[in-house]
């Protein structure tokens, strides 16, 4: 609970709104009007526009945290708790990254669920769980990238490779169908992949927090 | 003679930057008064304050504070120096999209003494934001540079602490709040009753000057003068002479300024008699001249 509260008092109050609650709102809004017929393209659709504007919206948050000239910042430094507080704001960001899009994901399954029935959904969860994890995969990743720049334009043209990355990656699993051996990998890694990603993620910016109190 | 008890303590200190070195061989932070840290741009006083802070771990060097615990000791978990310090810097103190509400919440989880009312007292009593929705709303991106200066303070002054660290903490307020600021620093004294410090560095040393006890002088990365400032004021002399005298007096005085009418310098206490026999008008100089003259000895800026 303490990271949370750590999180959310680090978090600007109009990011909180626009990208903690307007969007997801807007996502889940779209997933149950049923838009598309096709749940499984609509739900590799939204995933690839969440990581276009979670990636963009952590340079409001935490960009150019992994920067060679981030300096930290002072008043959170001056404190006891302060890199504590740091880490706990980089770890949660990500878990909630990866929590908002697991709700997405679970979403999708219950629409297909209740429009469709639970065979539909049987068929498809193995597809979303792929989904699910490449887009993760991809949003930590270009997260990662995206915080080594303090540069909008920079940040601009990673964000669209970002999501031209997870599409290609949702492209694949078609591809894969039929063959049971590469699909069955594909489960397996996609997870591992993102999940090494993550941490990564939360790792670097850890060190960087650390290294704020040095000059060299 | 009682040894002095000091808030900080600081033994061969030495930070390097390219093309600077911080070397403090020795310096006292007297527990219980206001001491002023005065230098030349570039002297070291914001690197120096960084690392008495916390802030900068990369140096060399022994500290020692409020006569307990070593710098080594205040990086180890449950020990109560970071939480004993309030520091305010100018650069990168919140992040610029924070609300003055954020400040408060973010005080509150780093802090454990943060009194959440009392920075809502010195928020209005600033007049820095209204303390209704809208005012705590205000962005720190859209306060000016005295306003964040003030906001700082507040955050300090709300928490229990018995060192106040203050980066320049006049350089962006007006007259009229830096008087405000002095009579701040002297409440926060007095309530210590001898345990409570302040340390902060300034280029406004006219201004501050009524709420500084000690003063330490800071000359390309060195302390070069410290003292109380009633001690600094017998040692050096202010003397104002006849044009006729200069060349005689400029071979004696600490430091002088000309003109076509005579001169004003400061003497050495110990080298006023070297001044027997010259028609001078002696006075007791402000902490400000007695500043002006230690810098003009070390300073590398000499007007053609």
């Amino acid at each position: 609970m303490k990271g949370i509260k750590c999180y959310m008092a680090y978090t600007p109050t109009l990011f909180k709104l626009i990208v903690l609650v307007l969007l997801p709102v807007l996502v889940l809004g779209i997933e149950c009007l049923n838009v598309l017929t096709d749940k499984v393209a609509l739900f590799t659709l939204i995933s690839s526009g969440v990581v276009f504007y979670e990636c963009l919206a952590d340079v409001w948050n935490m960009g150019g945290l992994h920067s060679k000239d981030y300096i930290g910042i002072r008043m959170v430094q001056s404190s006891k708790r302060g890199l504590e507080f740091s880490k706990k704001v980089v770890l949660y960001d990500c878990l909630r990254k990866y929590i908002y899009m697991a709700v997405f994901a679970v979403a999708n399954l219950l629409v297909l669920y209740f429009s469709i029935g639970r065979e539909a959904v049987g068929a498809y969860a193995q597809t979303v769980w792929y989904v699910y994890w490449t887009s993760t995969a991809t949003l930590m990743l270009f997260t990662l990238i995206c915080r080594f720049i303090c540069n909008i334009t920079g940040v601009f043209v990673l964000t669209y490779m970002a999501s031209i990355v997870a599409s290609t990656l949702f492209a694949l699993i078609v591809a894969c169908n039929g063959h049971q051996t590469l699909w069955t990998v594909a489960m397996v890694v996609a997870p591992i992949v993102s999940i090494v990603i993550g941490c990564l993620l939360v790792l670097v910016g850890c060190k960087k927090m650390e290294g704020s109190y040095y000059d060299a | 003679m009682e040894q002095m008890q000091t808030a900080i303590q600081v033994n061969h200190l030495m930070k390097k930057y390219k093309g600077f070195t911080l070397e403090v061989e020795d310096l006292h932070i007297p527990k219980g008064f206001s001491t002023a840290l005065i230098g030349e741009n570039g002297a070291g006083k914001t690197t120096l304050l960084n690392v008495l802070a916390g802030i900068r771990l990369d140096y060399k060097g022994e500290i020692t504070f409020f006569d307990q615990w070593s710098d080594k000791e205040r990086e180890k978990t449950g020990n109560p120096v970071k939480e004993m310090i309030g520091y305010t810097g100018p650069n990168n103190y919140y992040l610029p999209q924070w609300t003055v509400k954020q400040v408060e919440e973010v005080s509150k989880l780093l802090f454990e003494k943060f009194d959440g009312a009392k920075f809502e007292k010195y928020v209005e009593m600033l007049q820095i934001a209204s303390t209704d929705s809208k005012g705590k709303n205000k962005k720190i991106s859209s306060l000016s540079d005295g306003n964040r200066m003030k906001l700082m303070l507040s955050g300090v002054l709300a928490r229990d602490t018995e060192l106040l660290l203050l980066d320049e903490p006049a350089s962006p307020l007006d007259p009229l709040m830096r008087d405000v600021l002095c009579d701040l620093i002297r409440e926060y004294i007095e309530a210590g009753q001898g345990e409570k410090s302040v340390f902060f560095s300034t280029h406004n040393i006219a201004d501050m000057e009524n709420v500084t006890d000690y003063a330490i002088i800071m000359e390309r990365g060195r302390v070069v003068e410290q003292g109380f400032v009633e001690d600094l004021k017998e040692k050096y002399i202010l003397v104002k002479g006849e044009a006729s005298d200069i060349p005689t007096a400029e071979k004696i005085l600490y430091s002088i300024t000309k003109n076509s009418y005579g001169y004003e310098g400061i003497c050495l206490a110990e080298d006023m008699n070297k001044l027997a026999g010259l028609d001078i008008e002696v006075s007791t100089p402000s902490l400000s001249q007695i500043s002006v003259a230690v810098m003009k000895k070390g300073t590398r800026i000499h007007l053609q």
